[in-house]
């Protein structure tokens, strides 16, 4: 592998205009995230709805017009639940609709409960949360960032690259490598943008406790996660596009990758398919959820995910490389 | 010494819409070390599919090439610092500026950035290398094509017809330049469809036609080959006076055409031309323009191909 030709390549790749518009998108993904999160960074109280029987009167904390507020962890603490009933009918009670039952023969009294909600944006809490919203995007992004790249040399500057640089294989190897390195730096840039964000948020309206060096290691853990699914996308989007010629059809299989997901998802025969496209073991390994409740159609660990991914997009260049060493240049 | 480059038997054959198309059918050519070199044939002679073949752009169908004696496209690498080619129109990516894109050529070849400012200045493009290559006229990117081959400082030049879309000081400036690249002893291989072009600048020549080699010598060799001139010919008054001029030639025997705009053509020598004036002049018809058509390489082709092909056009 030559440096230079990596260098030139990584210097081609991050020149373009597009990247400015996929730079742009990204931070707006992130600062969406961020300002999200932050409109939600508060400490007041939640109000909500129940039917109470037989709450002592040290629970209660105020009233609303006839309503009774009570405080949430008083009323929790209470050997029998305060909520059980059936709803018989809805009753228009200070304002608000209020489901009225009976339990026992009790008659159930409507009243609001106070929690203490502290949804404070806090960045040892939050950040991880960020990360794993904006990984998806970033497979996305990356996907675009490299097909665009090749499909645009095709047919304007790749017969002029090769006279500089006639060993084919190792331009497209070297092409591959630099769309990889770029989605990560990208990725990389874009999570310590978002973390910068959010360490911004939680100093001035929430709380920066929590983020000690085992924190760190594994936010880095997950900074390095997304970078990974972004690195492995590129090469994907790269062969679509170099194959067709065309960026759109990188970003187009994409998209349908996510609807034959669906389609196939939904049978029984199509599940095996579904679990090995690439889009499917990508997603996984950007949010990095796996359980009895998150289902990727099979692939259960995030080693599993990394590994098809990782297959897949070695197998793909493999053979768009031999494709790229024989085919006609103009 | 080894030949700059050297084709035997060099075929392509093409597969377009279900029909086999031989652009190249088994060339054989050297071209010399040192010169210019004339690679003449008319529009889909198979010239770039040679080039392009040379190159390593594409495969050939059969046949072998080399060139400074390696074969191609198998040791490409090994000699493409010594090889600068310019192929059809230029290729280099749209929204970067002609700077940025020689730029980028010269990195991935370890060459000194200096160079690249030093050839934009040599092709004239200084003021406007900043300017995305989009933006260029014709001109300008065919000059950018030039600057990136000189970009390599190469031993041969490969240029297919680099004088397309340049204006006349442009052809003269691309005739000046090559003849400076050839007296520093660097070989310039160069194509075109106009003989005039080859004419001028060529040490020697090859004509093809139909992806066959025609002829190969020098520019005086080739040219002396034609023995008839294409002269108009104008007699004042409507198309009844030029129709009798007409007969009266084609009765007299001479060879009488009509151009595209119904102007009389007549070929004949050059030394009996004046007899054209004479002969009309029996019939009391005046002459207002006798001048020579610009002899064009299809007349050359013509005229060169008329046995191999039986006569047949
Ligand atoms: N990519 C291609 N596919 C099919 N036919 C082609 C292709 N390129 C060239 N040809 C055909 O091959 C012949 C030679 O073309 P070319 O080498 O471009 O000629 P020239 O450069 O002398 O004008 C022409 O008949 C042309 O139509
Ligand atoms: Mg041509």
């Amino acid at each position: 592998m030559s440096m230079r030709l990596l260098n030139t390549e990584l210097r081609r790749y991050f020149s373009r205009r597009v990247m400015v518009g996929g730079l742009l998108a990204g931070l707006f993904i992130v600062l969406g995230v961020n300002i999200f999160q932050l409109a939600r960074s508060s400490t007041s109280p939640d109000l909500n709805d129940a039917l109470t029987v037989g709450v002592p009167q040290k629970c209660l904390v105020r009233m609303s017009g006839p309503t009774p507020i009570y405080s949430g962890a008083c009323v929790d603490g209470l050997a029998n639940g305060p909520f059980e009933g059936q709803v018989e009918e809805h009753i228009d009670h200070g304002g608000r609709s209020f489901g009225v039952g009976v339990n026992n023969g009790a008659e159930l009294k409507p009243a609001l409960i106070e929690r203490a909600q502290d949804r404070r944006l806090h960045i040892s809490a939050t950040f991880s949360k960020a990360l794993k919203i904006i990984g998806a995007p970033m497979v996305f992004l990356s996907i675009l960032l490299a097909s665009s790249f090749l499909a645009a040399d095709f047919g304007t500057s790749i017969g002029t690259q090769l006279m500089f640089e006639p060993r084919r294989r190792l331009t497209y190897l070297t092409k591959t490598l630099a769309v990889m390195i770029g989605a990560a730096l990208i990725t990389l840039a874009l999570a310590v943008f978002a973390f910068a964000l959010q360490y911004i948020g939680s100093a001035t309206r929430g709380i920066t406790t929590g983020m000690d060096g085992h924190w760190f290691g594994l936010r880095l853990a997950d900074t390095g996660r997304i970078m990974l699914a972004a690195a492995i996308a590129a090469p994907l989007g790269l062969a679509v596009a170099a194959l067709t010629k065309r960026t759109v059809a990188a970003v187009g299989m994409f998209f349908g990758m996510y609807i034959v997901l669906g389609v196939l998802g939904g049978t029984s025969w199509g599940r095996p398919i579904a679990k090995y496209l690439p889009i499917n073991s990508l997603t996984a390994l950007a949010v990095n959820e796996f359980g009895p409740n998150t289902n990727w159609f099979g692939i259960r660990t995030m080693l599993g995910a990394l590994m098809v991914a990782s297959i897949i997009a070695l197998a793909l260049t493999a053979l768009t490389s031999a494709w790229f060493e024989r085919r006609e240049m103009r | 010494m080894t030949a700059a480059i050297s084709i035997e038997a060099l075929t392509k054959t093409y597969a377009a819409r279900g029909q086999q198309v031989r652009a190249v059918d088994g060339l054989d050519l050297e071209i010399p070390q040192g010169g210019i070199f004339g690679f003449l044939g008319a529009n889909g002679a198979g010239k770039t599919t040679t080039i392009r073949a040379i190159v390593g752009h594409m495969r050939a169908t059969s046949g072998t090439i080399r060139v400074f004696d390696m074969p191609v496209p198998k040791h490409l690498p090994s000699i493409i610092d010594r090889v600068g080619a310019l192929v059809e129109a230029p290729l280099f990516f749209p929204n970067f500026s002609g700077r940025k894109n020689l730029s980028l050529l010269a990195r991935s070849r370890g060459f000194p950035q200096e160079r690249v400012d030093s050839v934009l200045a040599t092709v004239g493009l200084t003021d406007r290398a900043g300017s995305r290559f989009a933006t260029y006229s014709l001109g300008m990117k065919q000059r950018l094509g030039v600057a990136s081959v000189l970009l390599k400082d190469p031993d041969l030049l490969i240029l297919d017809e680099p004088a397309n879309g340049l204006d006349p000081p442009g052809i003269l400036e691309m005739r000046k330049l090559m003849r400076d690249l050839s007296a520093q002893g660097k070989t310039v291989f160069v194509s075109s469809h106009i003989l005039s072009e080859i004419e001028h600048t060529c040490d020697r020549v090859a004509i093809i036609a139909r992806g066959k080699l025609v002829r190969t010598g020098s520019v005086q060799e080739i040219l002396s080959t034609g023995t008839t001139s294409r002269y108009t010919v104008k007699v004042p008054g409507d198309s009844a006076v030029r129709d009798n001029a007409a007969r009266s030639l084609l009765a007299a025997g001479w060879s009488v055409f009509a151009d595209e705009h119904g102007e009389m053509l007549v070929d004949v020598a050059a030394e009996r031309a004046h007899e054209i004036t004479a002969h009309l002049a029996n019939d009391g018809l005046w002459v207002s323009e006798l001048a020579p058509v610009a002899r064009t390489l299809e007349a050359a082709f013509l005229e060169l191909t008329a046995d191999a092909q039986g006569g047949a056009q």
